[in-house]
């Protein structure tokens, strides 16, 4: 047979299994040819099979070769990161009995603060003159019903100082009154606020925010509370700040308040000591004590709390995929971010939601050598070609991006992936150190996904790559930076007035809420800073010559994330105050930064220039 | 993966009790029909002017709206539908105008005429037995920002949400485009009423007559 030695290095990501073909002779490794297909199944396990053949079948088609032809295919040891991040909520916000409406909606009525007893607007007629009301308008009541009954009852002596309606008619009553009232709308559960309760009603001025009902001593001031008391309705008041209207109704049995759950502190076990963090710290004191352990042998979470069962989610889950004991499972790195969700604020009036703040943890799974042997086993079952595991993938990645011209060694490498930011250093003698973090690109889509709450993972990610525009009119696009194109088609009328996603060949208009395209950008550059800068100003900590990053001139990013639009650049940005320059790798001088890990398979273990020194695994 | 009759069963248990969680999260208040038999005073007030106010919605009614046919095939009567769309443009901060196309009895061109009348670019459409569009200035006839072509299943809730949508647009923001129900039963047991209420409507198309304001009175 011609080709006994074609070699292949696959590459299994948690988003892609990449594949290279190479032609073996006198220690000269020559390209022939490179495949790349989604992962099959979660990275590290059995399902893995399916992808990679199918890499295998479509790189040896590509030059004309069976899968036969292959005389060894070298497989990277693919280190899973469960992407199923765990979201731990901090605080909550429940209230109990009907207190509070704090909402935004869209279109209130009037402005101003009004203060009263609530009070049906159909039973104004019964009020005394004594006293200030507040109205009432359920969804039975027309807008101009309403109005005409506060106008009447206001004439006949009665003091009307705010309003709460059911429906969306804020803007409609308030434009029929005699005068300027405060009214709140789209309060949906109406029928629970209570009749004959002092209640306070404000609403701000146009892009304003409330201003009394957001401040407890304002609270306070006018319900005339005790400094006990007042000390118990700063959760109300939190919960108001930054909205256009709110509602505070004076329930004796009543109360908010701001839940702290028990989310449980997070063991550490490493080289460097033990650590205990509790995950309410936030992301920071956990990413901290993440570096100071070291090397890692487990991570754990205080047993019978939401972070505990976390853990024990992750482990179980991979036991199951790998036919191991949950025991044997570790877990070797953790990546925390902060971020906030929307929360349903549970006992709301008017479906109300909070931002609360959530640390999410992504974990890297450390599984022993068992489950990359089922995967060598199934597929030399399969397809009759030894496969064997070949060292840890940043080894590799160095290897592969040393193909980059101008690339020299000491070099150091940033592999933002799918699932994991790993770095390596290599130095002139061709000794490597390298790190494996966990989060990348996916962690990424589920913070999109979750600060603009979309609940859909797809846009999410399409957010992620692809830059932002907002169609002005039918033939005129606005930037990102503000510039504008004109077109010379008509735009279709779908995209009219929405912000798009411009993917390579259409626009995708993002028709969910009403988001500026500001706050998309916003919400994703910090995202990736949250993620890829954080990550690798971490992974290059670990491996800088004594752990300064001073020490380290160049990187060269590769991976499918070093592709992105702008996480290069927020990279650059933040290494540059180290004094480093990266750059995006060009592996084998054309692959831009993919096939690193794939390519450096081959070239670390046949290629003579590329023969590794020092500890190769 | 396997389907047994169970897993079958189950998923369905489940997509149907999430739908109708979403149903009743999302159950809006319906407005109440104020008509009681009423029906709306139109007094023509010569040719319609072009608006120049950045702050109104045109809203161009059909020839035989409210003349000659007073309610529309869903059974929302013509006062009630346009109490309804003018409150939604008003909820919104912006002025509802009415004007009556003659020319056409064409959905989309009653549209766009009254888009071309509005000061703001957004118009409305509504023909007298209920289908409804919402189209912009500059747009070709046939196309639309967003169109209700089921007349039959038109509520009146949907008329102030067009309404809204469209005072949303004329601000230049970007609305949610409103969630419409579809029924392919409607084509087949409505086609020959629509056919002769279209027919009814026509009649009333004095060619070339240029659009008229009007002023309407509840």
């Amino acid at each position: 047979m011609a080709y006994r030695d074609v070699v292949a290095g696959v590459d299994i990501g948690n988003s892609t299994t990449e594949a290279v073909l190479m032609k073996i002779r006198d220690g000269h490794c020559d390209f022939l040819s490179y495949a790349m297909i989604p992962t099959t199944g979660v990275k590290g396990t059995r399902e893995n099979k399916t992808g990679v053949i199918a890499a295998l079948t479509q790189g040896a088609k590509d030059v004309g070769l069976n899968l036969s032809d292959i005389s060894e295919v070298l497989i990277n040891e693919a280190t899973p990161v469960i992407s199923e991040l765990s979201t731990d909520v901090i605080s909550q916000t429940t209230i109990i009995g009907s207190v509070m409406i704090g909402h935004n909606p869209d279109t209130p009525g009037g402005n101003g603060i009004g203060i009263g007893y609530t009070h049906d607007v159909k039973a104004l007629h019964l009020c005394n003159h004594t006293d200030d009301y507040i109205a009432v308008v359920d969804a039975t009541v027309d807008f101009e019903e309403a109005a005409n009954l506060i106008n009447r009852a206001m004439d006949d002596g009665v003091s009307v100082t705010g309003i709460i309606c059911k429906k969306d008619d804020g803007v409609l009553i308030a434009n029929r009154l005699n005068m300027t009232l405060p009214i709140v709308d789209e309060v949906m559960q109406i029928e629970k606020v209570p009749f004959g309760k002092l209640a306070a009603v404000e609403v701000a001025s146009e892009s304003g925010t409330i201003k009394v009902l957001s401040n407890p001593y304002g609270i306070a001031g006018i319900f005339k509370l005790t400094p006990e008391e007042t000390k118990s309705v700063i959760p109300i008041s939190k919960s108001l700040i930054g909205l256009r209207s709110g509602v505070i109704i004076n329930n004796d049995e009543g109360g908010v308040k701001t839940q702290e759950i028990p989310v449980g502190n997070i063991y550490i076990y490493g080289t460097g000591g033990d650590f205990s963090v509790p995950v309410s710290q936030g992301a920071d004191k956990i990413t901290e004590a993440v570096i100071k352990s070291g090397d890692i042998f487990d991570i754990a979470g205080e047993k019978n709390t939401n972070t505990g069962n976390s853990f024990e989610r992750i482990k179980r889950r991979m036991a199951d995929l790998t036919g191991q004991m949950a025991d044997s499972i570790k877990i070797s790195d953790l990546s925390a971010t902060d971020t906030l969700a929307p929360m349903k604020v549970s006992g709301g009036l008017a479906n109300e939601y909070a931002m609360e703040s959530v640390v999410m943890l992504s974990s890297m799974v450390k599984t022993s050598h068992l489950p990359m042997k089922q995967i060598a086993d199934v597929v030399t079952d399969e397809i009759g070609v030894p496969v064997s595991i070949m060292g840890k993938e940043a080894d590799n990645a160095i290897i592969g991006a040393l193909t980059t011209a101008g690339a020299d060694t000491p070099l150091a490498i940033l592999d933002l992936g799918g699932g994991s930011t790993d770095a390596a250093l290599m130095d002139q003698q061709g000794n490597i150190k390298s790190v494996h973090t966990a989060g990348a690109g996916e962690m990424v889509t589920t913070i999109i996904d979750l600060e603009l709450a979309l609940s859909d993972r797809d846009t999410a990610e399409l957010i992620k790559r692809y830059p932002l525009a907002r169609v002005e009119t039918f033939n005129m696009l606005r930037f990102e930076d503000q510039t504008v194109k004109f077109t010379k088609e008509q735009l279709p009328p779908e995209l009219y007035k929405r912000v798009v996603i411009l993917t390579e060949d259409k626009m995708i208009p993002i028709r969910k809420k009403n988001l500026t395209m500001e706050q998309i950008t916003v919400i994703r550059k910090e995202a990736k800073r949250k993620v890829f800068v954080q990550n690798a100003l971490k992974a290059l900590t670990k491996i800088a010559p004594e752990g300064n990053l001073r020490n380290i001139q160049f990187v060269v990013m590769v991976g499918g994330s070093a592709l992105d639009f702008e996480v290069p650049d927020l990279i650059n940005e933040a290494l540059s105050k180290y004094n480093i320059v990266a750059g995006r790798g060009n592996v084998l001088g054309k692959f831009g930064p993919r096939a690193a890990v794939a390519a450096g398979l081959v070239l670390g273990q046949y290629s003579k220039q590329m023969r590794l020194g020092g500890e190769s695994v | 993966m396997e389907y047994n009759e169970q897993l079958i069963k189950e998923v369905t248990r489940q997509v149907m009790a999430a739908i109708q969680n979403a149903e009743t999260a999302s159950e809006q208040p319906k407005p109440v029909s104020k008509s009681n038999g009423k029906r709306l005073t139109i007094t023509e007030n010569g040719d319609a002017p072009k608006g120049v106010s950045p702050s109104e919605v045109v809203i161009g009614l059909g020839a035989s709206f409210s003349k000659d046919m007073f309610e529309t095939m869903s059974g929302v009567s013509h006062y009630d539908l346009v109490r309804e769309i003018a409150a939604g443009v008003e909820e919104e901060g912006m002025t509802p105008r009415f004007i009556r196309v003659y020319h056409t009895s064409d959905v989309a061109f009653i549209a766009l005429t009254a888009a071309k009348y509005s000061g703001s670019g957004i118009g409305v459409g509504i023909q007298s037995k209920g289908t409804t569009t919402i189209h912009q200035k500059d747009l070709f006839p046939l196309t639309n920002l967003e169109l209700f072509p089921q007349a039959p299943l038109i509520t009146l809730d949907i008329y102030r949400k067009i309404g809204k949508n469209a005072a949303r647009y004329a601000k230049g923001q970007s609305p949610e485009p409103i969630s419409v129900m579809n029924d392919c039963m409607v084509r087949p047991k409505f086609q020959a009423k629509a056919a002769l209420l279209h027919i009814k409507e026509t009649e009333n198309v004095v060619d070339k007559k240029p659009p008229v304001a009007l002023n309407i009175e509840f």
